[in-house]
This record gives C-alpha cells, structure tokens and sequence, in this order.
C-alpha cells in the first residue's frame, strides 16, 4: 500500500510538468519579482550577533480563461552567524501549478498551498504550523497536491485535497465543507495525516510521529459588530483514541475610520504542556504550552507610514515576546521596516532572554517589480 | 403675431422650466441623482493615484460591479499589488492573496479603511447610489461649484448602516450629478471631501471620469482616481461574484 502511494506520487509530477508547460504555451506569461533583505542583530548574554537574509523571489503567472500557471521559485543568500544553521545558500520552489476551471469545478495539480478553515494565526486546520515571528503573514510552501474546489453557491464552497510530502513518504488528504450564512462564514474541515514511523510528520515538523492521525472540528468567522473568529479540532488516530482538543477564539475592532485596528486571538492545545518542565515540541500543533494569546496593534498613519506592535504570549509561563515594528512605504512597491523584539521570560520559559535572546532588531527593505 | 406667439411660448417654457426647478423637492434632487448612478451591470479599468506631500503611489485596477454596486469585483494589475483581487457583496468583503493563493475574509468594520493605503474606503469605492433609500434630504441654499451652479442637499442618515452620518452633496442643476460631497461622522466632523470632474455620457448617464478624495484626518495627503473604459449592461464573465473566482 505505502509503495502504491509512492509511486502514485511520483508518476502524479508527469502530467504536472506536461500541464503546466501546456498552459505557458496557450497564455500570455507575466513575470514579477520581489526582493527582501534582512539585516537582524541579535542580543544574547550582552553580545550582539550579526545576521543577513537576502530573498530574492520570481513568480511567473499565466493566465487565461482555463488555465492558471503559477510558479514561485525563491533563493536565499545567507550572511553572518546564521550561515552556521543555514549555510551559505538555500532555493526553494514554493509553489509550482496548474489550475483548471472546468466551469462546475476547479481542479489544481502541482506544487500548491492547501489551507482548510480561517486563514492566519492559530488555526487548528493549518497543515503546516510554523511561524515566521518576524511577518506572520509570509507564504508558507506548498505540497504536491491534486485538489478540487466545487462551488455550491457563490459563498458556498465543498474543497478537497489528496498530497504528498516532500519525500512522497507521508500523505495527507481533507475536505472542507464552507458556508456564508448572515455574515459568517462558517464550515466544517477534516484533515488525515497518514505517516510511516519514523518518518518526519507531514510537512515541515520536526517531531517524528508512530501512526497516522485525524483531525475533525468546525469554524467560523464573521461580524457582530467586531470581527469574531473561533474554530475547534479534534485530533485522534484511527482507533479514536489518543485524542486531544486543538482551539482557538479571537476577535478584532478597528478605529479613527479603521486606522487603528486591534486584534486578538485565544489558542488551546489540550496536548501542550501546563509549565516549562513539560514543555515538547508539538507535532501535530503550535508550539509547546497549552494556552496562547497573540495581540496585536496596527495604526496607519497615513498612506506610507504604518506602526504594528504584536505580543505573543505563553499563558501558562506567562512569557512574551514583544514586537513593534515601523513600516514606510518610499515608493510603488519598495518598503522599508524597522522591527524589534523584546522577551519578558526567564529560566526555562517559553520566551526567555537566557535561552533566545535579551531582544533583536530588524531592518528590512522590500523591494517589488 | 407669429413672432409674438412664439416670444410667449419660449417665455412660458422658460417659466414653466424655472417653477419646475424652484419646485424640485430635496427627495426629487436625489432620486435623480439615484437614477443617473444605476446600473445592473457594469465594468471598469480604474488608476488610483495616492499622494502624500511629493510623494505619489500608483495603483491599477480592473473589476466589475452588480445592481448599484451591491456586488464588486476588483483585481490589481500594477506589478507590485499584482492578482490581489476584492469580492464584495453587500457588506461583506473577501481578499484574494496571490502570494499565499488564499482568500481572506475581512471583518465589516474594515470596510472603513483606506483602500491599500489610499483616502478612499472599500466602502466608498464600492458603494454607489440609493441615496433616497439611506438618508433623509434637505436643500440648503444653492452654491456655485467650479463654474456650475449647484443645488445644495444635506442627507441625514436615516438608516443604521452607513458610513456616514451627514453628507452635504453639491448636485449641478443641469444635470444632476453631484460635483462634490462632503462627509461628516455623527460628531459633526467633517472626515472626507470628494469632488468629481470630467464627466462624460456613458450608456445615457453621465459619468465622472475623475475623482478626487481628500481624507481630511490624513495630513497633506490626496487620492486621485481616473476611470477609464467604463462600461454599462455588459456581459459579465460568468460567477465572477463568487469566492471560487477570485483564485482564477
């Protein structure tokens, strides 16, 4: 069975390299760009540390009434202290497919990114549940994955996906079922994680788990007002024991005509630990502790000049980590940031200055075309 | 005599045509202005222009608009903002990210917020029109903008969802469309001023090719947008007002 998946997967990139090049040949291509450099200094035992990220992305699209191609390849170049985790270089394809509306349904095959429930922070139906602190919002890699979206109505919507990990070794496959009723969006998701022991976990976590896994909950997010978000897992194997409930509640409110606008977001993970001395990585979730908060506060100044502050906190060690950033846009499409963190914990606490860091800072310029 | 009875028919035209307007009821002003901005369909190219001091951000947008704009479509085509793409029906609005290939679901009150970074709101870009159904009307004394005498209607929110508590909107006499409104919050300050300039006959109606808003809590800041290829009772490309088109 494992090697019928195996080699289901690897003949499945054939007909993704033949689509994708049949779909350059009958549109018109678009290629933009971005680059982004990071300078970071970090603060560790009163030393500073120097490091530098140089991103440079290529994104070709090409569209027409059919078809979508869409392939983002990025290279990274590594400079000072990080070079010693890293190395020197890294290239990623972080997506790489083909999209085709047959008019009932959309059907997309390639390198793509699968997300089921509400998109961002938190989310218990987020395949892959890794965090860039530094800007929450960055793309995260796609899978080789075959999916289908069929529309039941213009809000309404059934997805469903079938994929592959890197090493064709793990596969995942889900559904979700969505909804639009009275301002909500709303739905139910379920997620199967099958893997082989001793194989990482699906995607990118580093823990290592012995038998496949389920996940099962709804969500929803919509307006009363303020924006309400919730969503609630539930996690077990195929004997539905080994369970655990994965959850979160959040809320947003804007001011002075949305230019100020407040966030955040309650995250529960029955499996995390209750204090640092059970603290371990989570597999199948965020982190390490049971309760989270993110907050986070955004004003724009204007239309070029915007400042964020964002706290992450471990509730049960009561740690944070404090970031506030200041963002200006000098012209279309380049950006500069300016970013710091701070830590509040100590000893052996999620966020502490002993085991990260006392703070960093960022200065980041991004450049599109 | 023939002359003479021509002179008294132009003459009572004229007055008829006077008592006619000196009669026009503030609710009559408006549904004109109502009807002149409806439409079933439509499509448009639009050039965003966000000024700040000397410095400028362009924008490029294409999209399409449903039943007085009850429905929009929008998607960016400069290089920087390239495939974002908006869906709103009614009050609700969903965000397309070509980066992550994911959509979004932005809360109500973000409609308030300027459009990436511009004076002008979601709500205000994709808002048009019935007027007569959200706020109560009252003329004011008439005023002359840019050469064009104006009738001068204060509209008082008379519904709970809108954006705007008090506008004062400045409607040209000869055509019925407003040349300028002014926007107020329900503490009487004023927020936005929009002005409209260029107009053309489109399919009938008489269309503002440019629009100015100035955002008065932005300090030194201006958004300036140009229409460009609009069009009436078009063919729209089919379930362009669902979630699933905004990943095409």
């Amino acid at each position: 069975m494992k090697n019928a998946i195996q080699n289901t997967a690897r003949v499945l990139i054939l007909p993704t390299l033949f689509l994708q090049a049949f779909s350059y040949l009958y549109a018109e291509p678009k290629l933009t760009g971005v680059f982004r450099n990071d300078t970071l200094i970090l603060s560790k035992n009163k030393t500073g540390h120097f490091s530098d990220i140089l991103e440079n992305r290529l994104v070709l699209k090409n569209n027409s009434d059919k078809w979508k191609l869409y392939i983002d390849g990025r290279f990274y170049l590594y400079f000072g202290e990080i070079t010693e985790q890293l190395g020197d270089y890294d290239a990623e394809l972080m997506r790489s497919f083909i999209r085709y509306y047959a008019g009932w349904a959309d059907f997309t095959l390639g390198k793509t990114y699968i997300n089921l429930g509400n998109s961002g922070i938190f989310n218990p139906f987020e395949i892959d549940k890794t965090l860039n602190f530094s800007d929450v919002s960055y793309a995260k890699k796609g899978i080789l994955a075959f999916e289908s979206v069929i529309p039941l109505g213009d809000l309404s919507r059934l997805k469903a996906y079938g994929g592959y990990n890197d090493t064709f070794k793990n596969y995942s496959t889900g559904f979700d079922l969505g909804f639009n009723i009275k301002s909500f969006d709303l739905g139910l998701a379920s997620i199967r994680n099958g893997t082989n022991k001793n194989e990482k976990i699906f995607i990118h976590m580093p823990e290592y788990i012995s038998e496949s896994r389920n996940i099962a909950g709804v969500y929803f997010k919509g307006d009363l007002e303020l924006g309400i978000q919730a969503a609630y897992a539930h996690h077990f194997n195929d004997k539905i024991k080994h369970d655990f409930i994965e959850a979160n509640f959040g809320f947003d409110y804007s001011f002075f005509g949305a230019m100020l606008l407040l966030n955040t977001i309650f995250y529960y993970n029955e499996n995390g630990g209750s204090s640092p001395k059970n603290y371990a990585l989570q597999s199948e979730a965020y982190f390490f502790a049971k309760y989270y908060n993110y907050s986070g506060l955004i004003y724009a100044y204007d239309e070029f000049l915007s400042f964020d502050l964002g706290v992450f906190s471990n509730l049960n060690d009561k740690s944070s980590i404090i970031i506030a950033s200041v963002n200006n846009t000098i012209a279309n499409g380049l950006k500069v940031t300016f970013m710091t963190a701070f830590l509040t914990g100590k000893a052996d606490d999620e966020y502490s200055i002993h085991k990260t860091g006392e703070y960093f800072a960022l200065a980041r310029i991004e450049g599109r075309f | 005599m023939k002359y003479k009875l021509k002179f008294l028919g132009f003459i009572s035209l004229w007055i008829f045509s006077f008592v006619q307007i000196l009669a026009i009821t503030p609710e009559e002003i408006i549904r004109k202005v109502d009807k002149n901005a409806e439409f079933n369909t439509q499509s448009f190219a639009i050039t965003m222009k966000i000024q700040k001091g000397k410095r400028t951000l362009t924008k490029k947008i294409e999209g399409f608009g449903m039943v007085n704009g009850k429905k929009s479509f929008m998607k960016f085509t400069n290089p920087e903002d390239d495939g974002v793409k908006y869906l709103k029906i009614e009050k609700e609005l969903w965000i397309y990210f070509p980066d992550a290939d994911d959509i979004m679901k932005i809360s109500g009150h973000m409609l308030r917020q300027g459009m990436m970074g511009s004076d002008i709101s979601y709500e205000d870009m994709m808002e048009s029109g019935e007027w007569e159904e959200k706020y109560a009307a009252r003329l004011l004394p008439d005023e002359t903008i840019g050469g064009n005498l104006c009738f001068v209607i204060e509209l008082k929110a008379k519904v709970p969802d809108v954006a705007y508590e008090t506008q004062i909107m400045y409607v040209e006499k000869n055509n019925f469309v407003p040349a300028k409104v002014d926007m107020y919050s329900a503490g009487g300050r004023l927020i936005k001023k929009i002005s409209f300039h260029d107009f053309q006959k489109i399919s009938g109606r008489t269309v503002a090719q440019k629009v100015i808003i100035k955002d008065t809590r932005r300090a030194d800041s201006l958004t300036t947008v140009e229409y460009g290829n609009v069009k009436f009772d078009v063919k729209l490309p089919p379930n362009v007002f669902t979630k699933e088109y905004l990943r095409r």
